[in-house]
């Protein structure tokens, strides 16, 4: 077996370099560094010339092919040995071939390629000066890197590009301000920050403004004492922002936003809160960030920000899929006080988000209370309002609508409860005299006092209401036609048979999976290979599976009623 | 065809069933009846009298007893008047001396003994022996025969005078066999009924006969329908048939109804048999169900049905039921002498039931909105009972106001509005969809709101009536708010519905003012002289209409709201 070397040579005689890459670093993480000491040993020894056989990856193969070339070469290239511009004009090919996301990944590796000999930033800047619209993306590694060997010189050269006449290289410098790596009470800091401060008033174009932003952000970073101005300053600037530089905050929002303060916070939720719903990059960053915030237990804050941007923008809240899980499925108390929060403000979009918050996470039977923090100074119109809005949004979750409206009942007086008892018959235990009841059976052992009275006194109505139902009644001349029967049967199977499918084509589990459609038995008989050759006779027994769903009992009985409660329940206005 | 017949001859009961087949039973075999049954004491315990011949046998006076199901030891001998062997003791100690027409007096008499059953083993040595004491008394009983008709003997004769081929067709046997076969599936024994009623009535009668065997034969079959639903606790085909029935038997012996002659006579006398055993069968229904009504939901949920549409459809329906009782009941009453204490019994019934059906609309909501707007009928017909009784009226204006709320509601938000969609499959998807193209093609025309708007005009509910009216104008501008009326065509062809009839008053002025918009609706019912020239109108039978309306979803003509009440 050859070594990765000899193969490298291999390919190259074959003009088959490329190819040998991919096929060397596939299939194992390891094998990338392997191939890329492979290819910096062979080019720093002349026996190949990498720089020239990577010229030779073009948009032409396939996106995923792309970048793990690129991978190696991204793994390799601080160890190169050659000069600058050899370098940088390979490096440019893959940008325009690659596009604009080559930029970020070639980055840090070429800020390390530069900084491994400190000529070589001299030598880039020179040319990048030489003919600066040729070499704009190199600008800011080239800066970077310089800083690192000669801070002084490339920070003054940061600055004088900073007023370049052309705004891409104004741009980079700026970026540069916020990335350099100061030295330790730098008064470089304070003087970054007053000239990008001012670069605020000069100017207005959205990618550079966006840039400033991050730089201001940055020195914030370095220096926590600048924190006030650096509010001041993002403010002034988001104040003319456009959707690049609130994609930018929301960068900064993602990667920091555990460690902000209130004040910060506020101020990024305020923008923020200006983001359109079709840009999908800045909310997922906002996700993140609300995430970020959730893990890091700022629960409240996290509640404050989806509420603020949901209440301020038309993004529905599904796009927050991490946090909604992560609210879900790790801090009971934040659904507590989600639920209580939202349903007490009332407002649509926030019910509504509630709503899909329980219907996307599975919480199908989920029992939550209110957050005695916020219910505690409520007065007992809020109760009943509350207590309202969980019925009218939360009613095909009944056992959770029952849950909040019992967690009520430890808050209110009798006259209040009263009424909350006559919400739990009608229309809740009306309408699912299975889960609700068995729930509130449960309740009731628990509970004592008003809360016990009240729920008693529904179960007791509900007894009464189902011994006068009669349900045994037996008049055959009430019963749908025959073929009514049959039609509604028909509609029904075809309906549910069309939301299977529907739900099919969502399903994880059918996508992995081949599909095996066994017409009779109860068991599968498989034979297995093993590596030797041998069978194994193996039977899989079938399982059976179902799901129960209690239908409303007044679905079919009193509709219109059912619609026009929830209907008036969602409606009402908050109570000031 | 006998079994079907000794089957429902078995079931029935003898005050009304048995006894009231039997009279047209003996004229059909050629007897004269000069005695037929009537309520309470019975004369000397003849059922039925009759004079003639029988089977080419001499002439001879048949006195029938009639006992329902078998003869059983309690049957024959117990101590209640009811009893036969008292019965059989009254007819040779009363009857024949104190009763008998005395033109029949010296004449052979046949006591017949008329079972709907057979005679049990048990007590048959009895009978027999009690016969025989006294036909051998000749001294005492010169000219006393008896005979036993039992169900077999009945069923025999049925067939061959009611049934018999020549008469009745197999195919048509067929079709009465059937939709008894299918009762628990009503809508199909029905179509097989209405097949049926179509064939007997089809033909051109020629002799007055014709038309007296037609009704007859009608009556025997919807009794043998009546009698097989209920013991099959399922009247629903019974019902629906009943309804058909009295109205092609009305439209065959209208023009009979004011003739004095011993034929025309008979006929008006079969008419009001069959009518009998309608109202007998809608009783029935209504017994059926009344007892459930104050429960909350209760009748809803006896449809049994998880869909909606089912339990929206069947309790419109019921409504329209009940009302056409309650409608029969005011008829009664308007037919009775004023404060008579039968008129007063009526009123307690009227009553009774009007508190019923509002308790009926109270315990189950979802008659607060019609799904399809020609369930204004069924509420017409309600309406149109209710409003007989000014107490109801605060009521009613209850109803339709809801009724308009939650129509509205529905239609703002893509609900389940009322909309002129009749297949019920289509039903199922309404509304199809969310948008104002679907909701304006199921809403294109309507009967309830100009109902609602008259109604409350009627009632005085003026808030009502320009709710509506702005409802009309802001968002029902493409729907035809419509009435309907009868035209000369109507006579011909409403009571067998065998072609379409009447006119429609377009564009109804639910826009204008509650005055102008009655005083429309007043014009246009004295300009259309046809509702007062219809038969069961001019012949004082009004309640046909209503069923006629109710059977052939129909709308109820407004002038019931603007001439009768």
């Amino acid at each position: 077996m050859c070594t990765i070397k000899e193969a490298l040579i291999q390919a190259k005689n074959e003009d088959t370099f490329l190819q040998t890459v991919l096929d060397l670093s596939l299939g194992n993480p390891g094998h990338y560094q392997d191939v890329a000491d492979g290819i910096v040993y062979l080019h720093n020894n002349n026996l190949i010339d990498a720089i020239n056989e990577f010229y030779g990856l073009t948009k032409v193969i396939e996106k995923s092919k792309f970048l793990a070339v690129l991978h190696v070469f991204e793994l390799a290239l601080p160890h190169l040995k050659d000069t600058v511009k050899r370098v940088i004009a390979c490096l440019k090919h893959l940008i325009k071939e690659g596009e604009q996301i080559v930029v970020g990944i070639i980055s840090p590796p070429l800020i390390k390629y530069f900084v491994s000999e400190s000529s070589r930033p001299n030598e880039a800047i020179d040319l990048i000066q030489f003919d600066s619209a040729e070499w704009y993306d190199f600008i800011a590694p080239c800066l970077m890197a310089g800083a690192v060997t000669d801070f002084q010189y490339f920070y003054n050269k940061t600055m004088q590009l900073k007023q370049h006449n052309n705004i891409e290289i104004r741009k980079r410098a700026i970026f540069v301000l916020g990335k350099i790596n100061y030295p330790k009470n730098n008064i470089e800091v304070n003087a970054s920050f007053n000239s990008l401060n001012e670069s605020i008033n000069e100017e207005n174009d959205n990618n550079l403004l966006g840039n400033l932003v991050v730089a201001i952000f940055n020195l914030f970073l370095i220096d926590s004492s600048l924190e006030m101005k650096a509010i001041n300053s993002i403010n002034n600037a988001l104040s003319k922002a456009g959707d690049f530089t609130l994609h930018a905050i929301s960068q900064i929002f993602m990667q920091h936003a555990e460690g902000m303060s209130k004040e910060f916070l506020s101020m990024f939720r305020f923008h923020l809160s200006k983001v359109l719903a079709v840009n999908e990059m800045t909310i997922n960053n906002i996700d993140y960030g609300i995430t970020k915030l959730i893990k890091h237990n700022n629960v409240d804050e996290a509640i404050h920000f989806l509420e603020y941007l949901l209440l301020a923008t038309d993004i529905n809240i599904k796009v927050f899929d991490s946090a909604v899980y992560l609210l879900c499925n790790s801090h009971k108390e934040a659904l507590n006080k989600i639920a209580t929060l939202w349903l007490l403000r009332g407002e649509y979009k926030l019910c509504i988000a509630l709503k899909y918050i329980m219907d996307s996470q599975g919480l199908e039977n989920i029992s939550l209370e209110v957050d005695p923090m916020v219910i505690g100074g409520c007065r007992g119109s809020q109760l009943i309002y509350l207590a309202r809005k969980a019925v009218g949004y939360l009613f095909f979750k009944p056992v959770t609508a029952a849950s909040i409206l019992t967690s009520l009942l430890d808050y209110a007086d009798t006259e209040i409860a009263k009424e909350i008892e006559s919400l739990l018959f009608y229309p809740l235990l009306i309408n699912y005299s299975g889960s609700v009841l068995q729930y509130l059976t449960d309740a009731v052992k628990v509970k004592t006092g008003i809360a016990k009275n009240a729920i008693q006194a529904s179960i007791n109505q509900l007894s009464s209401y189902l011994k006068n139902l009669q349900v045994e009644i037996e008049i055959k001349e009430l019963w749908p036609e025959l073929s009514q029967r049959e039609a509604y049967s028909r509609h029904h199977h075809r309906n549910m048979s069309s939301l299977y499918k529907e739900a099919q084509k969502n399903s994880i589990f059918t996508s992995t999976t081949t599909q095996c459609v066994m017409l009779y038995g109860k068991k599968s008989i498989n034979y297995i290979y093993a590596l030797n050759g041998q069978s194994n006779r193996v039977e899989i027994p079938m399982q059976k599976y179902g799901v129960t769903i209690e239908i409303p009992r007044l679905e079919s009985l009193d509709p219109c009623s059912i619609q026009y409660l929830l209907h008036i329940c969602r409606a009402e206005k908050p109570i000031l | 065809m006998k079994l079907i017949i000794k089957e429902y001859l078995s079931s029935l009961k003898e005050r009304d069933e048995l006894d009231a087949i039997l009279p047209d039973l003996v004229s059909q075999l050629g007897l004269n009846v000069f005695s037929t049954p009537g309520r309470g004491t019975r004369q000397g315990g003849v059922d039925v009298g009759a004079f003639g011949s029988l089977e080419g046998k001499p002439e001879k006076v048949y006195l029938f007893t009639i006992k329902s199901g078998d003869l059983t030891r309690s049957a024959w001998n117990a101590s209640s008047d009811q009893a036969l062997r008292q019965s059989l003791d009254d007819i040779l100690d009363v009857y024949i001396r104190t009763f008998l027409p005395v033109e029949h007096k010296d004449k052979k008499i046949v006591i017949c003994i008329c079972l709907g059953g057979d005679i049990h083993e048990a007590v048959r040595p009895s009978v027999e022996g009690y016969i025989e004491n006294i036909v051998t008394n000749k001294d005492k009983y010169p000219n006393i025969e008896f005979e036993t008709w039992n169900g077999d003997r009945i069923a025999q004769l049925i067939l061959s005078s009611f049934l018999q081929e020549n008469l009745m067709l197999l195919s048509a046997q067929s079709k009465l066999r059937k939709s008894l076969a299918l009762l628990d599936t009503p809508e199909i024994s029905y179509q097989h009924f209405k097949s049926l009623i179509h064939f007997l009535s089809q033909k051109t009668f020629s002799k007055e006969s014709d038309r007296l065997t037609a009704l007859r034969q009608m009556n025997i079959c919807l009794w043998i329908l009546y009698s097989w639903g209920r013991e099959e606790n399922n009247i629903e085909s019974a019902y629906l048939s009943s309804e058909i029935t009295v109205l092609y038997a009305w439209d065959i012996a209208k023009e009979y109804m004011l003739i004095k002659t011993k034929s025309a006579k008979a006929i008006q006398d079969v008419f009001r048999s069959i009518l009998n055993v309608y109202l007998q069968i809608c009783s029935a229904f209504v017994d059926k169900v009344i007892l459930h009504i104050p429960n909350v939901h209760a009748i809803s949920s006896a449809v049994r049905s998880s869909n909606k549409i089912d339990v929206n459809l069947k309790l419109f329906d019921l409504l329209g039921r009940i009302a056409i009782q309650g409608i029969w009941i005011l008829y009664s009453i308007s037919v009775e002498d004023q404060n008579s204490e039968k008129q007063l019994k009526l009123r307690q019934q009227y009553e009774a039931l009007s508190n019923m059906l509002k308790k009926l609309i109270a315990t189950n909501p979802i008659l607060l909105l019609p799904l399809k707007d020609d369930q204004t009928i069924d509420i017409s017909i309600a309406v149109t009972f209710l409003m007989h009784d000014d107490n109801n009226h605060e009521e009613i204006k209850l109803w339709l106001n809801e009724m308009f709320n939650r129509a509205v509601f529905s239609y703002r938000a893509h609900g389940d509005y009322p909309c002129i969609v009749n297949s019920y499959s289509e039903l199922l998807d309404h509304p199809k969809r969310q948008d104002d193209d679907y909701r304006k093609e199921v809403t294109s025309g309507s009967i309830l709101y100009p109902m609602i708007a008259f109604w409350a005009v009627r009632l005085g509910d003026i808030d009502l009536y320009e709710n509506l009216k702005a409802f009309k104008q802001n968002e029902l501008q493409h729907c035809n708010f419509q009435l309907w009326f009868l035209d000369e065509t109507s006579e011909q062809h409403f009571y067998r519905n065998n072609e379409p009839h009447g006119a429609v008053l377009s564009n109804v002025g639910v826009i204008l003012s509650p005055e102008s918009f009655a005083a429309q609706i007043l014009t246009e019912c004295e300009a259309n002289p046809y509702f007062k020239t219809m038969s069961a109108i001019k012949l004082n039978l009004w309640p046909l209409i209503l069923i006629g309306c109710r059977h052939y979803r129909l709308p109820v003509p407004i002038d019931f709201n603007t001439n009768l009440l």
